[in-house]
């Protein structure tokens, strides 16, 4: 299900048309489409069971799609070199943990095509960089887990791959390793390289990515520039702190407004007029005497879930 | 048509082969339990040279007064084993206990009119383990014949004549010389049992390899590097090349051991019957190992696997089951038919070779059936491999498998 990509754009990586995958009659994934360039950061998000990793499978052709195609560097994606170039960080992890980790990273990278001795050369550059230099003879079995998980980020860099696909790669890590995955993420987008990049916990993922496939039940929820799918959401918060005095019976002339929250002297409320937000805070000048003020765009969950909503969807696992 | 990428090929058959080579689980089977069977073996050998070396004294009473001129010419026919003394004791039944008892010898015998007729001779021991005292047996029972014929008035020629032994010297159609019963028998029935448990060992070993990379999620990272059937046909050589040691040390081994004990000149095999023996060990490692590879990609754990495994294992062990048959009757049409059935060919056979030379024509379509069904056997374990890799939260059920095998499953 892969297609000759023949014309396209030098810069283009990935692109995926019209794919489809059902388990036993049931769909996975309905009709995909989406295209990665080099220096992107796509967040693939959707939660639990929506459908990302069989996408993901299909894309580094561990699985066959029942119908579409997936082009790779622009051309047909069966042959061995663009797996070469494609390094891959799955959702269920795993080494082999009764070898050493020099010998993991190694065989990982040989079957990448790399020549063991410079796959031994950069796995003991990563293994530095990583403050593992003193783990590479270790078993595997004998690392923490946050050291194993540092190993497998390793094994997925490790061939210089353009395009990096990275399933959840925040779960079960704490935060100072967060951090530290994000900023090699960062890094790795600024050397060129396509970032795939699947997570659930969509905030973390929204500090990260460009742009973004949301995805539900293996359907296209949204897709596009982040900043672009949040300007153009209707609804917009506004959070404002009052005096706990003020009479507030103003706010039910105000269609179109929905009071989220509500505490002592603040309140959240949700927009969704013609009116500009701006507009609705001087209404609220008029009224009352406001002491903080902020209006912003939802979070991308809730962008989401009202998404779904709208259409009708249920979020539900497959 | 799949391409095969064979750099990809070798580096997964070169990563198994020197990771299982430094399990201990393979150290094991191949050195240690060879060790422990061949110096159990050497010990019953050397205990049993001991005992032969023990002396044994049987004292005979002839009642009869003429019967022992009889056993004594048995005697000097067929000596008895070194060590071993038969003697006439003349005192009455009394006094030869009381000997017996204050172990002037070991055993007494006890010749007369009835024990002749009835052919039960009455012997007694001083010690209630002692069941040497067959080893006279033979003699006395010649004996007792010959004094029979001599009461009915022939001399000791006729009887000489009447009771000699008769042997049957066998000497194959097509062979110049019969090398004994070890080099005819035991060596190709050893060669034909080792092979068959490398062959299942080393399938064992891939399969709960498999497994374990299954539990431990590293397939999924594998197969984004390789492809489910180069994976499969890697994993293959490695284990194959395996079973090539193993088969090398076993045999090492069991040479070095048993040419202490036994003269093995001669029983060497010759250079086409060692190519014809490798062409029915890679052959028939690759059926089963395909199979238990096909088999570990479909189970959850090596709990699930260790049962079903143990079914499917019995199924070419069958032969193993008939090789006191199949060694006796190799030409037997029973035994031809099974020879022909794809999972029973290479220990059928092999056993069968040690019976017997087979005729060319066999050989030649026993190797055919055996090489097309290992293509289809690789062929639809690796569809089964690729369906049932990926599935971690439960095993593949039959009717999975069997849609997976023909195509028509999910993947």
């Amino acid at each position: 299900m892969f297609r000759e990509g023949e014309g396209v754009d030098v810069d283009e990586i990935l692109s995926v048309r019209e794919v489809s995958k059902s388990y036993g009659g049931k769909v996975a994934v309905d009709r995909v489409s989406f295209d990665m360039m080099r220096g992107d950061i796509l967040g693939l998000l959707g939660p639990n069971g929506a459908g990302k990793t069989s996408i993901i499978r299909i894309i580094m052709g561990i699985i066959a799609a029942d119908a579409g195609t997936v082009s790779l560097f622009s051309h047909d994606g069966r042959g061995a070199m663009d797996k070469a170039r494609v390094g891959y960080l799955p959702e269920e992890r795993g080494l082999y943990e009764d070898s050493r980790v020099i010998d993991n990273l190694v065989y990982l990278a040989s079957l990448k095509g790399m020549n063991p001795a410079a796959g031994r050369r950069k796995a003991l550059q990563w293994l530095e960089r990583l403050s593992l230099a003193e783990n590479a003879g270790q078993k595997l079995e004998h690392l923490s887990k946050g050291m194993q998980q540092k190993v497998q980020f390793i094994a997925s860099v490790l061939h210089d791959p353009d395009l990096l696909v990275l399933d959840e790669p925040f779960s079960g890590l704490d935060p100072v390793n967060q951090d530290l995955f994000k900023d090699l993420i960062r890094e790795l987008r600024d050397e060129g390289k396509a970032i795939l990049l699947s997570a659930h916990q969509m905030n973390v993922v929204e500090e990260l990515c460009d742009r973004i496939f949301l995805i539900n039940r293996g359907r296209e929820i949204l897709y596009g520039d982040l900043s672009e799918i949040k300007r153009s959401h209707r609804e917009s918060v506004i959070d404002f702190s009052f005096d706990p005095e003020s009479n507030l019976g103003f706010l039910d002339s105000l269609s179109d407004i929905r009071v989220v929250g509500r505490r002592n002297g603040s309140i959240s409320l949700r927009y969704a007029g013609d009116r500009e937000p701006i507009d609705i805070v001087s209404f609220l000048s008029s009224h009352i005497t406001l002491e903080e003020v902020s209006v912003r765009k939802p979070p991308l969950h809730e962008i989401f879930v009202g998404t779904v909503m709208e259409r009708g969807d249920e979020i539900e696992e497959i | 048509m799949k391409r095969f990428d064979f750099g990809r090929i070798i580096t997964v058959a070169r990563w198994e082969f020197i990771r299982t080579i430094k399990s201990p689980t393979f150290l094991v089977l191949t050195i240690v339990v060879p060790l422990i069977i061949l110096l159990s073996g050497g010990l019953s050998v050397i205990t049993s040279r001991v005992a032969e070396t023990e002396s044994l004294d049987i004292a005979v009473r002839d009642e009869l007064g003429d019967f022992y001129g009889y056993l004594d010419a048995e005697l000097v026919g067929s000596p008895l084993p070194s060590g071993v003394n038969v003697f006439e004791f003349t005192d009455d039944a009394d006094s030869a206990e009381r000997e017996l008892r204050a172990g002037s010898f070991d055993a007494m015998l006890t010749v007369n009119s009835d024990a002749v007729a009835e052919g039960s001779i009455s012997a007694i021991t001083g010690d209630r383990q002692e069941a040497r005292i067959n080893v006279i047996s033979g003699p006395l029972s010649r004996a007792v014949t010959a004094y029979r014929l001599g009461g009915l008035g022939l001399s000791s020629g006729e009887i000489a004549s009447a009771t000699g032994s008769v042997s049957i010297e066998a000497r194959a159609l097509d062979q110049e010389d019969v090398n004994g019963w070890i080099g005819e028998m035991l060596v190709p029935t050893a060669v034909a049992m080792v092979l068959i448990f490398s062959a299942v060992f080393s399938g064992q070993i891939m399969m709960y390899g498999v497994i374990k990379e299954k539990r431990n999620r590293v397939v999924e990272i594998l197969l984004s590097s390789v492809s489910a059937l180069d994976l499969l046909i890697g994993k293959l050589i490695g284990f194959g090349g395996l079973g090539l040691l193993q088969i090398a040390v076993w045999v090492g081994i069991g040479l070095l051991v048993a040419g202490r004990f036994f003269d093995l000149s001669g029983v060497t095999p010759s250079l086409g019957d060692g190519l014809i023996y490798l062409a029915y060990f890679v052959l028939g490692y690759l059926l089963l190992a395909s199979m238990f590879a096909a088999l570990g990609a479909t189970m959850k754990d090596a709990e699930g696997g260790g049962q079903v495994q143990g079914l499917v294992v019995l199924v070419p062990m069958v032969p193993v089951f008939l090789a006191g048959p199949l060694v006796a009757s190799p030409n037997a049409t029973w035994a031809r038919l099974i020879s022909h059935i794809p999972p029973f060919i290479p220990s059928s056979v092999l056993l069968r070779m040690a019976g017997t030379n087979l005729p060319t024509w066999e050989i030649v379509s026993t190797l055919t059936i055996l090489a097309l069904s290992v293509m289809g056997f690789i062929y639809l374990s690796a569809r089964i491999f690729e369906g049932g890799i990926l599935r971690f939260e439960r095993a593949t059920t039959l009717r999975e498998a069997a849609r997976m095998a023909t195509g028509n499953g999910d993947r």
